[in-house]
Parts: structure tokens; C-alpha cells; sequence
């Protein structure tokens, strides 16, 4: 026998009561009135330890019917008659399709979404199966396919909550058309419950969502209509290569409005900066409704070599979890590079000198010296004429970065010598504009994607557009190179070779202002950082990530320059342990959970500050006629069903509710006969 | 068969249907009368036994004017146990003499008791006086032996109220300065004090050559006290209460009561004071008779 609401049975603690009362009945409150206590006075007091039960017959019928009263709600159901063969008639399939995102956590919204597919399941007929699909930004089944609803009853009774994950309608459909694929019946169903967040549907509709014309669904509107005030954005960066953290701190506070909801009454407050769990500043903002605005905080002093950080709204709202920003900001030494030049580099020590907050300091060296070398993760050789080969070969298998500029006083067959049998890059012969017809050479083709042209991603024409090229070398790359600029002839610009750990970048021609003009160009400096950057293989890192994104280790390992091989201990936010130091670690890590992640090694300690996608704080919600229009692109309806809507709970006929409750009502007639009777001989001898 | 007529009349709960007490007396005595015509107990009725010459201070209602009217002398009659007793009927009027586990409370049973006497007396030309009390004396209601008198006697008996707790021998101790004749004494109560406190005030009556007769009026729920479980009984004199488990305490109960009923039988017999234990539910023949038994002693 199986049951279809299992839990009601914890009503039969009630039998308690009835055993309690029996029990326990002492002596009537109102006293019985006696002549005279003259006798009863000299009777030493007798102490009734042990309890007897009274009217153990009474006693049984209560309680037998209560039992068959919590029975008879619980609806048993004949086992043996779950079986679909049995039963004639059409079966359905239905993937409850539970939106679990981080907007279900707007207060009551969760615990009517558990209602309806409580109610969903519960409505099942005999030979239907049902699986439960959560969704956020994946669907995620969590239960397999069921044709006994009470298991699942079970499971949506669980410690179910919302994930911190945004809402994507698109990626939920795909997984209930997926998991449908694998139903029993033909007829199949998605119940769809959700809060029908605005930003949950995908920009391009659901165009690349194939669900089957057959599929039928049904929607079901949990949401309610919420304000929102929440963090929108904060700009900060984690790395900070000086004493105090240089840059302003800028927060973006938004607020959501939606046409049905509230008239929000808090549109000001306070936004509290905290590091290391100290408040350092505070700061008062006003907003106006649907409205945005800034707050900034000044520079501060970085207590240890990492801080985490939280900046607050005050008072937080009813769904908080948008009112608080993570983050890390971690002090880091400037990366030491090493520039051994041949000609002249005024511009270029200018431009990696320039701005607050650089990740290098620049060194000089007359000549090159394997000594020390070692020191710096990047050398820059400049024009130079002689290269001592196997100190560089060492130097870059070990993971140095190397930068090659090509000038006037470059020897070929020096060059050629030293790359020989190691890089496949040779140098041909220079080239200058002057006997070409031309009065300069531009760079028309560059890899935008390239992290090295990364700042200028945006940029409607390429970085190195504008720059007039007067002379340059004429490389030759072979397979192996990649080449990330050309000029405008074909010929490379900038080659980039990897070895061993490191890297080689060559470009064709010099820093100074006799073979180009780039010194004098507004790109000049940001080329020239950004491509330091990414030879000398410093990385960046963002002072926080959002949930669902991906963490990846070997990069966190470059970044923190420890061995990848090592094994870490990977606590959550709420200190639980993902991964062991007895675990080798993952390639990558999905975060999950706003707040920070600890990552420990030997005996440093770094934290990854996780922060909920301010997509979700948007609770503006989009109307089921519109959901409708934009499922009808696919061809596809649905049918609501609204709040005050139920659905009845249909009698399979093998229930066996029904001959309880009227056995249960048999037993309390019979209860109220047998009370009634002691009752009035009670009443008689004590009148 | 003819006592269980005369009982059918005597029923307390019968009788407790009968508002007016004259009634309830009138037909207690008089069924009580007709079955003793028919019982061993002939020599208590009233019956005319002789005529006597009249003297100064005779009632003048009892001369027999036919006897005048043949002989021309005044000739008084004379009945057989016609002693011109002086009767005092104590009633017990304490909280504790309302107590009914059925229709007739304790100082129901005694009303009708005390009413039958009364009117058994009035009959008898017997002097009867009433007076109730608690733990002190109420209301006193002197002898007289006209008829008249038994309407206040009944009256007085409407009119009787339970009130204060019961002190008999208090009671008794400030009766004996209203007393100045022998008197036949009788008390009527449920007799909630210490035996020997009973005996001793009982015991002065008696030496001071009064009879007395004790009513030990009792409720069959205090004889038998057939309850079970556990509950709270409140004292009706002194709203004390105690938790009582009937079921295990019924026994010593019992045997306390018991033990009373000995003692004040056992002190009773000492100074020839007839005691007489009564139960509301049965008739009230019992105590007539004994009531005819001992004043038969004083004719």
C-alpha cells in the first residue's frame, strides 16, 4: 500500500492525546463537595505512582480513530493496483519544470511553487509518470521518472530551496524536451512553475529551442509582484600593487520596479564598505524609483596583504541577497622586467612608467647576463645586434617571457643563429618605405581577439592602424608561429612563438621614432602594456565572480604561481569542504554560492569572492500572454493555470480513503456511545 | 405485607415529592400508626383508657361533655400514654446536614423526621419543642402541647437553613440552660464530632434525667462511599479539600467510619442513651420506632 500524502501521517502523533488524557485525568478540577472531611483527614495520602489507564476500551476506539482519520487523508492507495496495465485510457508523462532560480527567494513565492507541484503530483492519475526538473540557469532532474506520486511527494517535501543560479527559460525547456524524450506515454506535459522573471527569457526568443509539437504546457504563475533595490555593479579590482588600494570605489545602485507591485517605501539608505569584517566607510544614497545611482568610496588602506570586502545596502530589503557585493582585493610586488636595449627607448620606459597602479617595474640592463636572470619574468631586448643563445633558450623553457623589437642595429645572421633549431622564426631583410613608392607601411590585419589586442577590442579600427611604419624587418614565420599582425604587404608585424613554458613575442620592428612614427601614437602605451602583460603571463583576476561561473585552476595556480600539481583543500562560502588535501585537484570549479570561496595551499590562504548575477535582482516579470507569444514563435501554446485556479484531486478509484473515513466514522459513533455511557454513570454516582 | 404498605408511605423519596411538612408528618405518622394496629407493637398507639375527675388546671378542652351531660360532673379522658412528656427536638442544621447524593439531603430526611416526631407528640399531648442548630443554638421554637403548636413547630422547620460548621456538644452544653424539666431529648444530626466530645456533653444530659434519643442521620454515599477514581472532595463546613483516591482509600474510610459508629454506640449504651443510625434512603419507620421505644420507658 502506498500513500499519496505520506505526510499527513505525522498527524498520528495526535494519538498521543487521547493516551495522555487516559492517563493522566486526575482528579476533576471542581471539587466534589463531601460532608465532612472529619475521616478522610486521618487516611494517610495515597500516592498513585504507576498510572492506570482508565476505560482502556474508550481509550482503544480513540485512538483507533484518529489512526484511521490520519489513514484516510494520507489516501492509501492499493499498491498492486499502480500498475498501468491496468488501467485504460490515455497516460501522460509530465516533467514538473520547477524554476529554483535565485528570484524564487522573494518570500512566499518558494513555498508556492513547492504547493503547486505538490498539487501537480498529487493529481496524477494511475500510469501517469512524473520527474521533477529544477532549473536556473541549467535544468538539473531531481528525481527520475516516477509513477508513484508519493516518492516524489517525498522528495518536493525535502530541503528543497532555491539555488543562487539566474533564470534561463530557454536552457529549462531544453532539458524537460531532453528528459521527454526518455517518457513511457505519448502524451507528455511540462508543468512550467515559475516566477516569470522578465530577464529569463533568452534575447533571441526561443528559436533554437526544438520541442516536439505534442509536448503540451501548462504554466504556472508563482510569482508576486516585488521592488527591488540592489547592487548593480561595483568597480574595483583586486590587484593592488601599492601600499594603499589607488582607485576610487564606485557602486551602482539600481532599482527594479514592477507596474503591479508596491510602491516601494524605501528609495534611501546606506551603503557600508567593510573589510575584513571592519567598517571602513559608509555612505548615504538616494534613489528614485526604477531610477539608478553611484556612491564612491575614496582609497583605502589594505589591511593585510588580502582582504575580503562586502559593501552593504542598509536596510537591506525583502530579497537581500542583492543588497550585498563580494570581494577580494589582494597587495601584489610589481612584476620586475628586465629591458637590455641597443637604441633608443625613451618612449618606451615613458609609457611602462605611466599611470598609478602598474603590475611592472621596469629594470635596465647595459648587457645581457645569465646571472639573475632568472629574477625577472620578462625580458625585453631591444635592437640588439648578439644573443647569448642558450641563456635565453633556458630562460624561456622555464617559463620567462621574451620580447623581441627589431631595429636599425640588428644583426640577421646573429638573430638567425640564435633562433635556429629552436623557434620557427627566421629574419629576412629590412625593409623601408622610402624605395618602395611608399612613404610608410601600416598594419591592416591584427588578431582582435588576441589578449594582446585585447584593450583595443572595441575599438573601431585595429590598434596599430594609424601608426606609419618606416622601416621594419621582414619575418618569416614558419608553422608553429602565430602571427598576430601584418602589414599591409602580408609581411608579419608581431609573431608570437610559445617554448617550453614561455613565451617569445618578435616584433618586426623598433620602439623609437626613426622607423615609426608609434611612439607619438595614443596607442603606443596601452599596445606596449598589454602586450607586457601577456608575455610576462601576468594575470589578472577580478575582485569577484558571479554564481555559475567557471573557476579554473590552472589559471588561479599561474596567477598565484604555484605548482598545479599540488593538491589544495577548496572550502564554500557556508565552510563546507569540496575538496580535500588528500584530492587531486579539478581542472575547474562551478561556483555556486555567493560569498567566498577558500582556497588553501601549504600556508597561504587565497579567496575567491562569489557574487549572485544581478540579472536575477531584476524581478520584473513578463505576463503569460507574453510568455505565450514568444512560446507561439515555436509553434507552441500554453495553458495557465492561475493561483485561484485548482486542480481537483482526482479518485483513481483505487484509493481506499473513502471506507476509512467511514470507518473511522464508525468507531467515533461508537466512541461517543461508550463515552456517553460512563460518562452519565459517572455523573450519576458523583451527583 | 402490611408494614410494606405503611413503608410505601414512609418512602423518603416519596415523601420528598410532598412540599407541605404537615402532610408529609400526618402521613408518616399515620401509616407508621396503621401498621403498628396490626403489629407486636400494640402498646405504643394511643388509646383511650380511662376517664379521670377533673381538677383545677386540667385542658378544659379535654373534658368529655357527654359524660357532663349523663352524669352532671366534669370527667377529663384520660389515654393510655398520655404523661404530659416535655419533648425537645435538636435538629442539627449545620453546612454538612445538606449534603444528597440522591433527592433527600440529610436535612430533608431530618425535617421529616423531626415533623413526624412533632406531630407524634402533638398527638400524644406530649409537649414539643424545636430547636436548631450548628455550633451554636439558631433558633428555639419552646414546648407546647396544643395542637396549634405543631404548625409552629412545622413552620420553624420550612424556615431552617444549613449554616456554620457542626459543634454538638457547644450546642448541647447552652441547651441545658434552656432545660429545666426532665425532657425527653432528641438530637438529630449527622454527628461530625469526636465521640468521646459527643459522649461527654450526651452523658451531662443524661445525668440531669433527661432522655435522650440520637439520630444518627447518614447519606448512603457516606456509609458506603461508592465512588471510584481519584478526586478533590471539598469539606462543605470548612471548604478544605483533600485529593482522594476512592479506590484506594475506600477501606480505611470505611473502617473510620465504622469505628465512630462503634464508639458512639459504645458511649450511648454506657449512659442508656438509645442511638439510632439512619440512611436517607431507607423509611423513616426505624426511627419512630425507636423514638416510641424510649419514650415508652418514661410512661
Amino acid at each position: 500500500m502506498q500513500f499519496l500524502a505520506p505526510l499527513i501521517w505525522m498527524a498520528s502523533i495526535a494519538v498521543a492525546i487521547p493516551i495522555i488524557l487516559h492517563l493522566t485525568r486526575k482528579a476533576s478540577k471542581k471539587p466534589l463537595l463531601f460532608s465532612s472531611l472529619m475521616f478522610l483527614r486521618r487516611i494517610p495520602v495515597v500516592e498513585v505512582r504507576r498510572r492506570k489507564l482508565k476505560h482502556p476500551l474508550l481509550l482503544l476506539l480513540r485512538c483507533l480513530g484518529i489512526l484511521l482519520l490520519v489513514a484516510a487523508f494520507a489516501r492509501p492507495v492499493l499498491e498492486g493496483l499502480w500498475n498501468p496495465a491496468l488501467v485504460a485510457g490515455e497516460n501522460k508523462s509530465v516533467v514538473v519544470l520547477l524554476d529554483s532560480s535565485q528570484s524564487m527567494a522573494v518570500p512566499s513565492v518558494w513555498e508556492k511553487a513547492l504547493e503547486a507541484a505538490s498539487e501537480r503530483v498529487s493529481a496524477l492519475q494511475i500510469g501517469d509518470e512524473v520527474m521533477v526538473v529544477e532549473f536556473g540557469s541549467k535544468g538539473r532532474p531531481i528525481t527520475p521518472w516516477e509513477r508513484n506520486p508519493a516518492r516524489i511527494l517525498q522528495v518536493l517535501s525535502s530541503d528543497l530551496v532555491p539555488t543562487f543560479e539566474s533564470t534561463d527559460y530557454s536552457e529549462a525547456l531544453k532539458k524537460a524536451a531532453e528528459v521527454l524524450d526518455s517518457a513511457s506515454n505519448e502524451s507528455r506535459e511540462i508543468f512550467l512553475i515559475t516566477d516569470l522573471q522578465r530577464v529569463g527569457l533568452p534575447g533571441r526568443g526561443f528559436s533554437d529551442l526544438e520541442l516536439d509539437d505534442d509536448i503540451a504546457i501548462e504554466l504556472k504563475n508563482v510569482g508576486v509582484p516585488s521592488n527591488n533595490i540592489f547592487i548593480e555593479e561595483v568597480r574595483i579590482q583586486r590587484e593592488a600593487y601599492e601600499e594603499r588600494y589607488p582607485f576610487s570605489t564606485v557602486v551602482r545602485i539600481a532599482s527594479s520596479i514592477d507596474v503591479d507591485g508596491p510602491s516601494t517605501s524605501r528609495g534611501d539608505g546606506e551603503v557600508r564598505l567593510y573589510l575584513d569584517d571592519q567598517l571602513i566607510d559608509r555612505k548615504p544614497f538616494r534613489i528614485a524609483e526604477g531610477g539608478t545611482g553611484t556612491v564612491t568610496f575614496d582609497t583605502f588602506d589594505l589591511p593585510s596583504n588580502r582582504v575580503r570586502g562586502r559593501i552593504v545596502l542598509e536596510p537591506a530589503d525583502a530579497f537581500a541577497a542583492d543588497d550585498l557585493y563580494y570581494f577580494v582585493v589582494e597587495q601584489r610586488k610589481p612584476t620586475e622586467i628586465l629591458l637590455v636595449s641597443g637604441g633608443d627607448d625613451i618612449y618606451f620606459k615613458k609609457a611602462l612608467s605611466a599611470g598609478t597602479n602598474l603590475p611592472f617595474a621596469l629594470r635596465e640592463a647595459a648587457s645581457l647576463s645569465a646571472t639573475g636572470l632568472s629574477d625577472y619574468p620578462l625580458l625585453v631586448l631591444s635592437d640588439l645586434n648578439s644573443f647569448p643563445a642558450a641563456t635565453l633558450r633556458g630562460y624561456v623553457e622555464e617559463g620567462g617571457g621574451l620580447v623581441i623589437t627589431l631595429g636599425n642595429r640588428v644583426d640577421q645572421s646573429a638573430f638567425d643563429r640564435f633562433l635556429e633549431g629552436w623557434l620557427p622564426v627566421r629574419i629576412g631583410e629590412k625593409r623601408f618605405a622610402r624605395g618602395s613608392g611608399s612613404s610608410f607601411y601600416s598594419v591592416t590585419e591584427v588578431d582582435r581577439l588576441h589578449p594582446v589586442f585585447e584593450p583595443f577590442l572595441h575599438s573601431r579600427t585595429n590598434a596599430l592602424a594609424e601608426v606609419q611604419f618606416y622601416g621594419y624587418w621582414q619575418l618569416e614565420a614558419s608553422p608553429g608561429s602565430l602571427v598576430l599582425a601584418r602589414f599591409t604587404n602580408g609581411d608579419p608585424a608581431l609573431v608570437e612563438v610559445s617554448a617550453g613554458k614561455g613565451r617569445v613575442l618578435v616584433f618586426a620592428s623598433s620602439m623609437d621614432r626613426i622607423w615609426s612614427d608609434f611612439p607619438l601614437r595614443p596607442n603606443f602605451l596601452p599596445f606596449w602594456q598589454s602586450l607586457i602583460r601577456y608575455a610576462s603571463q601576468t594575470t589578472t583576476r577580478p575582485a569577484s565572480m558571479n554564481v555559475s561561473e567557471i573557476l579554473a585552476f590552472d589559471e588561479w595556480a599561474k596567477s598565484e604561481q604555484v605548482e598545479t600539481e599540488r593538491r589544495w583543500d577548496i572550502l564554500d562560502p557556508k565552510g563546507r569542504r569540496l575538496l580535500g588535501l588528500g584530492d587531486v585537484a579539478p581542472d575547474f570549479l562551478t561556483v555556486t554560492e555567493p560569498g567566498f570561496y577558500e582556497l588553501r595551499k601549504d600556508r597561504t590562504t587565497d579567496w575567491i569572492a562569489v557574487n549572485m548575477d544581478r540579472a536575477e535582482s531584476d524581478l520584473g516579470q513578463i505576463s503569460e500572454a507574453e510568455f505565450q507569444s514568444v512560446l507561439s514563435r515555436i509553434g507552441h501554446e500554453t495553458t495557465e493555470v492561475s493561483g485561484s485556479e485548482e486542480r481537483g484531486v482526482q479518485d483513481t478509484g483505487n484509493e481506499v480513503w473513502w471506507l476509512l473515513l467511514i470507518l473511522a466514522g464508525i468507531v467515533l459513533l461508537a466512541e461517543a456511545v461508550m463515552a456517553n455511557v460512563i460518562s452519565s454513570g459517572a455523573v450519576a454516582r458523583h451527583a | 405485607m402490611a408494614k410494606h404498605f405503611a413503608s410505601r408511605f414512609i418512602d423518603p423519596e416519596v415523601l420528598a415529592k410532598t412540599a407541605n411538612l404537615q402532610v408529609i408528618a400526618k402521613t408518616v405518622v399515620e401509616g407508621f400508626i396503621s401498621g403498628l394496629h396490626r403489629s407486636p407493637y400494640h402498646g405504643f398507639s394511643l388509646e383511650f383508657a380511662e376517664y379521670r375527675e377533673y381538677t383545677p388546671g386540667d385542658d378544659i378542652r379535654r373534658v368529655d361533655w357527654k359524660v357532663f351531660g349523663r352524669s352532671d360532673r366534669f370527667y377529663v379522658k384520660k389515654f393510655e400514654g398520655d404523661t404530659n412528656t416535655q419533648v425537645y427536638l435538636l435538629l442539627d442544621s449545620s453546612r454538612s446536614m445538606s449534603f444528597a447524593s440522591h433527592k433527600v439531603s440529610k436535612l430533608d430526611y431530618a425535617r421529616y423526621l423531626a415533623a413526624s416526631l412533632a406531630f407524634f407528640a402533638v398527638r400524644q399531648h406530649d409537649a414539643v419543642g424545636l430547636l436548631n442548630f450548628d455550633s451554636e443554638i439558631r433558633r428555639v421554637t419552646p414546648p407546647k402541647a396544643q395542637r396549634g403548636h405543631l404548625m409552629t413547630i412545622l413552620h420553624h422547620l420550612e424556615d431552617v437553613e444549613v449554616t456554620g460548621s457542626t459543634r454538638i456538644a457547644a450546642a448541647l452544653e447552652e441547651l441545658s440552660k434552656l432545660i429545666r424539666k426532665r425532657s425527653l431529648v432528641v438530637l438529630i444530626s449527622d454527628l461530625y464530632e469526636a465521640a468521646d466530645d459527643l459522649a461527654r456533653a450526651l452523658r451531662f444530659f443524661h445525668h440531669r434525667g433527661n432522655d435522650v434519643v440520637l439520630f444518627h442521620v447518614l447519606d448512603p454515599h457516606e456509609i458506603e462511599l461508592p465512588l471510584d477514581g481519584v478526586l478533590t472532595l471539598e469539606d462543605m463546613e470548612t471548604g478544605e479539600q483533600i485529593p482522594f483516591a476512592f479506590d484506594k482509600s475506600r477501606r480505611a474510610y470505611l473502617d473510620e467510619l465504622k469505628e465512630h459508629i462503634r464508639m458512639l454506640k459504645k458511649e450511648c449504651s454506657s449512659v442508656r442513651i438509645d442511638y439510632e443510625l439512619l440512611r436517607t434512603d431507607r423509611p423513616l419507620d426505624e426511627a419512630l420506632l425507636s423514638y416510641l421505644s424510649t419514650r415508652s420507658r418514661r410512661i
